[in-house]
């Protein structure tokens, strides 16, 4: 992944349990990453429903990463 | 109360919490989580560590019934169970927890770095620091060890440790500040201190000193270099109180700025032309430049003294006529002596301080020398002080011919040795050991010599007389024009009239009281010399300081001795500390690193400073030898970083009462110091290392962030070998710490995993892989992984120096012959066992329980985890080394147990919180406040905060925005409360961290202005945000206002959350009753819930009616009988014998159950809580010839043989015995038990008749803990072990000899030692039959709807963190038909499984809602898909529901069980089912807001 002036925009579902937790470890540990990816906590990877991500991107994002 | 907060503390906390008891939990470190909150991941599943006790943490830090007492040790316990009460005492953290936001940013500021011990040492941390990331509590804490004895041996305190630790890190300006705070001449001190704090330096017993003065005089250089900044005057509030100091040395102005920094008007006279006393004036320009000491009087005087020079005061009188209301008397000690001898009084005779100070005014300069004495050629200096080398090497520089002469010996010169030794390098002659007779003169009355004797000794008589033995006719003369005489100084005190009330001591210094430095006039202080005769300009310092603050004092009108403190002790390092630390790597020899000087032709012509400053590099260096002794070292960086007001670092240690029924002692285990076995060379080879360090590695928080490295070259390890058995299993240690093969085994899977080129090899003796899962772990280690395992104890390790690998030597014997292997490793791990450390051992004995030999709890008969002290508990590794899941079952064990005993207290301490009623916001617009944290400079240091506050205020429905600097301060928090009510807000965002860590408290604050707690959402900003886009401004800016535009879009779409209670039914139902279901009706019932507790069997009793042998020192038939006995008697339950349950329906709380007796007769019982304890049974396979021939028997027969009841198929006892271990499924899973029975079995055997030939065939003798000791006894006692593999099974035969007439056994085994078959005739063969699970469990894992596992044993919610739950609620196991096990360890687990059953039962109603699944069952097709897919077993199919098309039977979702995870709501194919709080379209409005930066509509329902 590299920044490039088109301002592109990831969406990461992140259970809350492990992988928001876990992008919280990496906050307190300084560990940089690109802007553009925006953390939205979700209670369980098991509430993605295959319609979130689809609509996301039909909405303009343009990736969809599910972590938990 | 419960002590310790690892695991096992946090879940009995929860436990008894939960239970509606108070619990105090003692946790000596900073923050609670043990041992496990250090692991990367668990076995044998892999989890993460962290994330699996994170949840725990959190909700143990908030709960309202556990109050965590950190940093405190509990010192005793009086009183009896129900009734006790302890003492604990309370360390500073010296951080106010309820103040601190643990922003960082004192950790940031302080500068002392010491050695990480949750890092285990692999990295630094600091002395303000948080012990891990996810701490509870979140807050931080500032370690101190006491004074650092440099600061100690300081006459003025100076806090030398922390302006080293600042020079390390380069802050020049912080470490100035340091050293004013203590002392205002560090340029001064820097140069010609005596340095107290190097002779007391620490470093000293290990190398040489920290050259301390020199970088001080360093670090003034350094901030010197840069213009002076002007000083801002103090603002004078006392005006009325003026205060008088004569003289303005050291000590008149060191009082001078503390008095006017009070507000006090102060005026300093000065009899000479300049200020700064002896030290401008005694000391020598090339020890000392002026241009140092004006600019550090010059601070002082700025401050707004007025400075009185050539003001000899004549009257003290007066001073006070004018109006002063003190006067402090600070004259120092310059009146030279001119010892009484002949010839003193000619021409040419001089006085030290007159000298120095004529060559300091300039009189010599240029070779004039004026009105001064004339100074001749050739110049004899008499003294050997200090004072006396200074006039002689400035006599040197004025171009004079130079003598000194000494009544002392060379060894002991009063000067400094380093003085002397420069003096006769730059051309002084020194004569030691002289005594003066008489100054020679012409007859002009000029000097033209001196004459000596020689001094054989010297002494000095009670009164002060001097006694001088000399050498006969040892008279010489030095020729010579000028004499000086440099033999001591006094005050000069004549202003001081005799009637002014102000005594003189017979030594003419002023006499004060020591401690206040009052002279006997009212108002008068003296200090400084003129007090203690001639000192060192640090004592000069030390003595403004404290009259100063006597003054102050005084004019305050308070009582002028200051308030005691308690005072903390002095850091002086043992030299067993230091050992231990150069051991562990901690300290390396470093000897001091030299400060430049200019040579002696270069200086010896002028006044040109000698000594140079060290250069940067320099100073850094010689500040990294710093051992850092106080750990914190006062310098006052993180107090001034704080931006809550956070920090005291003068708080107290606290000791503390608590009244207290019961207590559970948790406190853990400490891993074995490795250093101590040496062979093994940890601490001298850099790449041996323990397994926790290892498990630091891998960590992903860890110090290399989950890098593998070397610590010798920073490279990746590629060979890697895992040593078994450091500190377990030994002469020292006669158990195995029963953790360590499988924590080798894990941490050799997760580097493979990570890194799969790695080669890796654990040595080891046997494989203990004995509890659930841990068999199959094993051999997938083997098998997938590619693990070697080598069955060889290493005796010790080389070290190649050149490249640091490691190398040994192995027997390996896998092959077809017993090799002798030399292998060399790139890392070695050395798998340390558990030991108790000293202070748990002194806890065990402040509480008066027994402890064996190693430390470990001892417990009572049939009672297991109870101590020898009724009412006090021992859970953990404190009782006997174990996992982390037995941890946790004991933990709930003894919260059951406790439970049991106190029910009658339940909710007697606990509280409730009064909020105000919700308010409908249904009709209500929304209104949506938003609340913006700077987090200090954590959020605000890297991104624009207001920008992000303005911006939030532009966005639709927001009505409120603002920035905090800590919102979630106390303040904030009231703040936001009182917003909501005065702005009319309904939704509340706040952007700040955490929700895991914050959300609560913010709830919190929108319920009590009476919001429901669900209108709340959170953008991290900083967690997520600002740190990890720390290099981008803007960008962090732009993502910032990104994350809340997305979460002020989901808030306008928050609906309230209800919660409804639900009643629960106080009944138990106990499924099974063996030991563990009789245990757990008993725990229940004598807490006072009625329990049914239903055996399908005749009577009770289970497995243990089978087990006759004691283990342990039990007799199993007693345990029996007394526990048939006090279910007979307990009226609580209701025994169904004969019976099964037919038909279960109902959730947690409300469970409803048939019961179907043998005779067909049915009984439907209502229940609250499930415990299925269904127990195990013995396997009979045809495996070894079972069932063929009488004398091939189970072990449960062979226990009943040898104890009576059952009878031999011998007609004799038999001599001959063979046991082969691992029978059938055994193979397969390890059925844990069986290798310590058949162990207790052979010496039974063998102590009913000791010649009897025992041969135990095993493939891993598994005996765990303490059981370590069985086995050493059986091989003690004769019993032979012959180890087989799987591939090499042994093989029984039944025969007839030649020449016999009877079958004979003959067993056949390959021995890997002997390389060989070996035959065996024995008369019985006893087969160690595995425990299998009852087959009744696949029957009732679907009436209950609970999991069992591939073995056919119940499955639990979590193998580490829930051994004992059902993923579904209410529903809990315990015994054999969780796992094969003990009949203590059934037990426990028993008790544990009530005390789950408690939390239920002792409420009066369950509380449900919130974040869970609604079905709407109009649109329901009743597909079955969410009953399917969810974990938890909650959707069921309702009959009488209405569902889509009017069909009856739809899908309904429990609210009381439901988990919210929200699967059924993502699978269900009719979207009937939405997740509350997490709908679709709370959900996409994030999503859209994000890609929209204009807001859209969004329809405030779902579709």
């Amino acid at each position: 992944m590299t920044d490039t002036d088109y301002e592109y925009q990831i969406v990461a579902y992140s259970c809350t349990y492990c992988a928001y937790n876990a992008a919280d470890l990496a906050g307190g540990l300084r560990m940089q990453y690109p802007s553009q990816v925006k953390i939205v906590e979700i209670p369980c990877t098991g509430r993605i429903d295959i319609l979130l991500p689809l609509k996301a991107i039909e909405a303009g994002v343009d990736g969809v990463m599910v972590a938990g | 109360m419960v002590v310790g907060g690892g695991i096992a503390g946090m879940q009995a906390s929860l436990d008894l919490a939960d239970q509606g008891f108070k619990v105090y939990l003692v946790e000596k470190e900073t923050a609670i989580g043990g041992k496990m909150a250090q692991l990367d991941k668990t076995f044998p599943t892999n989890d993460c560590a962290m994330c699996t006790i994170s949840p725990k943490l959190v909700e143990t830090g908030s709960h309202p019934n556990i109050e965590i007492l950190t940093n405190a040790e509990v010192l005793d316990v009086s009183g009896n169970v129900g009734d006790f009460t302890a003492r604990v005492h309370q360390k500073p953290r010296y951080i106010d927890i309820d103040k601190c936001v643990a922003c960082n940013d004192c950790a940031e500021a302080c500068p002392v770095g010491i050695p990480n011990p949750f890092n285990e040492g692999l990295n630094n941390k600091h002395a303000a620091f948080k012990l891990y990331p996810q701490a509870v509590p979140n807050a931080y804490a500032i370690e101190k060890a006491g004074i650092a004895p440099c600061r100690d041996a300081c006459p003025a305190g100076q806090r030398a440790q922390g302006y080293i630790a600042l020079i390390q890190e380069g802050r020049w300006d912080d470490s100035m500040r340091v050293i004013k705070m203590d002392n205002p001449f560090p340029g001064i001190c820097g140069r010609i201190c005596n340095h107290r704090c190097e002779d007391a330096c620490n470093r000293n017993k290990v190398d040489e000193p920290i050259n301390i003065r020199a970088l001080k005089r360093f670090v003034t250089d350094k901030v010197y270099e840069n213009p002076r900044e002007p000083i801002i005057p103090v603002e004078i509030t006392n005006s009325d109180q003026p205060v008088a100091i004569i003289g303005a040395g050291p000590c008149g102005l060191t009082a001078a700025q503390d008095i006017i920094k009070e507000g006090f008007p102060v005026t300093v006279f000065e009899a000479m032309p300049v200020a700064g006393g002896m030290l401008r004036l005694g000391v020598p320009e090339y020890r000392l430049p002026t241009r140092i000491i004006e600019r550090e009087v010059q601070d002082i005087i700025d401050l707004g003294i007025d400075l009185k020079l050539n003001h000899r005061i004549e009257d003290l009188d007066a001073l006070f006529d004018q109006g002063f209301k003190a006067v402090l008397i600070s004259v120092g000690a310059h009146e030279g002596i001119r010892l009484p001898i002949p010839g003193a009084n000619l021409d040419g005779v001089l006085i030290n301080t007159l000298f120095l100070r004529d060559v300091r005014l300039g009189k010599y300069d240029n070779g004039v020398e004026s009105d001064t004495p004339m100074l001749g050629e050739r110049v004899v200096i008499l003294g050997g002080g200090n004072v006396a080398i200074d006039c002689a090497r400035t006599a040197i520089r004025l171009g004079k011919e130079v003598h000194l002469a000494c009544l002392e010996d060379r060894e002991n010169m009063p000067a400094h040795d380093w003085e002397i030794e420069a003096a006769i390098a730059e051309g002084v002659h020194v004569y030691p050991s002289r005594s003066f007779e008489r100054i020679l003169g012409d007859p002009e009355g000029n000097v033209t010599g001196m004459e000596f004797l020689v001094v054989e000794q010297f002494s000095f008589d009670e009164s002060g007389g001097l006694h001088v033995e000399k050498k006969p006719d040892s008279k010489h003369e030095i020729a010579c024009d000028t004499v000086i005489f440099s033999v001591g100084q006094r005050a000069g005190l004549a202003f001081i009239p005799d009637d002014a009330g102000v005594g003189i001591t017979r030594a003419n210094t002023i006499a004060t009281n020591p401690n206040t430095l009052a002279a006997t006039r009212e108002g008068v202080f003296a200090a400084g010399d003129s007090v203690s005769g001639t000192s060192f300009v640090i004592e000069a310092v030390a003595s403004g300081h404290t009259v100063g603050q006597s003054i102050i004092r005084y004019l305050q009108g308070k009582p002028l001795e200051p308030p005691p403190q308690p005072e903390l002790p002095v850091v002086n390092l043992s030299d067993q500390e230091i050992s231990d630390r150069i051991a562990r790597g901690e300290i390396v020899h470093q000897s001091r690193v030299p400060t430049p000087e200019v040579q002696v032709d270069e200086r010896i012509h002028n006044f040109v400073e000698i000594e140079q400053a060290y250069d940067e590099e320099s100073a850094k260096k010689e500040a990294a030898r710093c051992l850092s002794c106080g750990i914190c070292s006062e310098c006052n960086s993180c107090v001034i970083a704080c931006g809550t007001d956070a920090i005291d670092l003068n708080m107290f240690a606290q000791e503390k009462t608590l009244n207290i029924g019961g207590i559970i002692l948790a406190p853990g285990y400490q891993t074995y110091q490795a250093e101590l076995s040496q062979e093994y060379g940890f601490g001298r080879y850099p790449n041996v290392i323990t397994s926790m360090q290892f498990e630091r590695l891998l960590s992903a928080s860890g110090p290399t962030l989950g890098h593998l490295e070397r610590i010798s070259d920073k490279t990746f390890p590629k060979r890697i070998a895992f040593l078994q058995c450091i500190g377990s299993r030994d002469q020292n240690h006669d158990y195995c710490s029963s953790v360590c093969c499988m924590y080798a085994t894990k941490e050799a899977v997760l580097a493979k995993d990570h890194f799969p080129e790695l080669d890796l090899h654990i040595f080891l003796m046997d494989m203990r892989a004995f509890s659930k899962g841990y068999q199959q772990y094993y051999q997938r280690a083997q098998d997938n992984y590619g693990i070697h395992y080598h069955r060889s104890r290493i005796s010790g390790i080389y070290e190649d120096p050149a490249t640091h690998n490691l190398s040994f030597i192995y027997a390996d014997n896998e092959g077809d012959q017993l090799e002798r292997i030399r292998a060399e490793f790139d890392l070695v791990v050395l798998s340390v066992g558990m030991e108790i450390s000293e202070s748990v051992r002194n806890l065990g004995r402040q509480l008066g329980i027994e402890l064996d030999d190693y430390g470990f709890c001892h417990t009572v008969q049939f009672n297991p985890i109870e101590s020898s002290r009724p009412g006090i508990y021992a859970v953990g590794p404190f009782r006997e080394p174990k996992d982390i899941s037995e941890s946790v079952v004991e933990a709930s064990g003894a919260a059951g147990a406790i439970g049991s005993i106190l029910g009658q207290s339940r909710f007697t301490l606990t509280t409730i919180k009064d909020y105000p009623p919700e308010r409908d916001v249904s009709e209500e617009e929304p209104r949506v406040g938003v609340f913006v944290c700077h987090c200090g400079t954590n959020i605000g240091g890297y991104l624009d905060v207001p920008e992000v506050t303005e911006y939030a205020a532009t966005l639709p429905h927001i009505v409120h925005a603002e920035d905090n600097l800590y919102t979630c301060s106390q303040d904030s928090i009231k703040h936001i409360t009182e917003t909501v009510i005065e702005k009319g807000l309904n939704r509340v965002v706040v952007s700040s961290c955490s929700t895991l860590t914050h959300q609560p408290l913010f709830r919190d604050s929108i319920r009590m202005a009476g919001l429901n707690p669900y209108l709340f959402e959170m953008a991290n900003i900083r967690n997520q945000c600002s740190w990890v886009h720390s290099n981008d401004k803007p960008k962090a800016t732009a993502k910032a206002k990104d994350l809340v535009r997305m979460s002020a879009a989901r808030a306008a779409l928050l609906t309230p959350q209800n919660t409804v209670n639900v009643p629960i039914d106080k009944h138990g139902l106990v499924v099974g009753g063996g030991a563990a279901g009789m245990t757990a009706a008993l725990t229940l019932a004598e807490s006072g819930f009625p329990v049914h507790l239903v055996e399908k069997n005749p009577e009770l009793g289970g497995q243990l009616r089978h087990i006759f042998t004691p283990l342990n020192g039990k007799d199993p038939q007693k345990i029996l009988n007394e526990l048939v006995h006090r279910i007979d008697s307990n009226q609580n339950i209701a025994v169904h014998l004969n019976s099964q349950i037919s038909n279960t329906s109902g959730f947690k709380g409300n469970f409803t159950s048939t019961l179907i007796t043998d005779h067909g007769l049915e009984e439907t019982i209502n229940h609250g809580v499930v415990i299925l304890t269904t127990g195990g049974e013995e396997y009979r396979g045809p495996e070894y010839g079972f069932g063929s021939d009488p004398r091939i028997l189970t072990q449960q027969n062979f226990e009943e043989i040898i104890t009576g009841h059952q009878t031999s198929p011998l007609d004799k006892d038999p001599d001959s015995i063979v046991m082969i271990l691992c029978v059938g499924p055994a193979e397969k899973y390890c059925a844990r038990i069986c290798c310590t029975v058949a162990i207790k079995n052979a010496l039974a055997i063998k102590q009913q008749k000791p010649d009897t030939q025992v041969t135990i065939i095993y493939k891993d003798i598994r005996t765990y803990g303490f059981k370590e000791r069985l086995y050493t006894e059986a091989r003690e006692q004769g019993v032979t072990f012959i180890r087989y593999d799987i591939d090499h099974k042994p093989e029984v035969k039944i025969s007839q000899p030649s020449n016999s007439n009877e079958d004979s056994l003959t067993v056949l085994a390959w021995d890997k030692t002997l390389q060989r078959m070996v035959e065996i005739h024995p008369d019985l063969v006893v087969l160690s039959m595995p425990v299998i699970p009852n087959p009744d469990n696949k029957n009732l894992s679907n009436q209950f709807k609970v999991s069992i596992d591939n073995e056919g044993f119940f499955m639990e919610a979590h193998v580490k963190l829930r051994p004992i739950d059902f993923a579904t609620e209410g529903i809990f196991m315990a015994g054999m038909a969780h796992y094969p096990k003990f009949i203590d360890e059934s037990m426990i687990q028993a008790q544990a499984a009530a005390s789950r059953a408690f939390r239920i039962l002792s409420q009066d109603s369950l509380i449900a809602g919130g974040r869970v699944a609604i079905v709407d069952p109009e649109k329901c097709t009743g597909c079955l898909t969410c009953v399917r897919v969810c974990p938890f077993e909650v959707p069921i199919i309702k009959p009488d529901l209405v569902g889509v098309g009017k069909i009856m039977g739809a899908a309904y979702i429990e609210p009381a069980v439901c988990q919210g995870c929200g699967i059924c709501s993502a699978e269900c194919p009719a979207k009937a089912i939405q997740l509350m709080h997490f709908t679709a379209t709370q959900m996409q409005a994030k999503v859209h807001a994000l890609v929209q930066s204009e807001p859209v509509s969004v329809p405030l329902l779902d579709p």
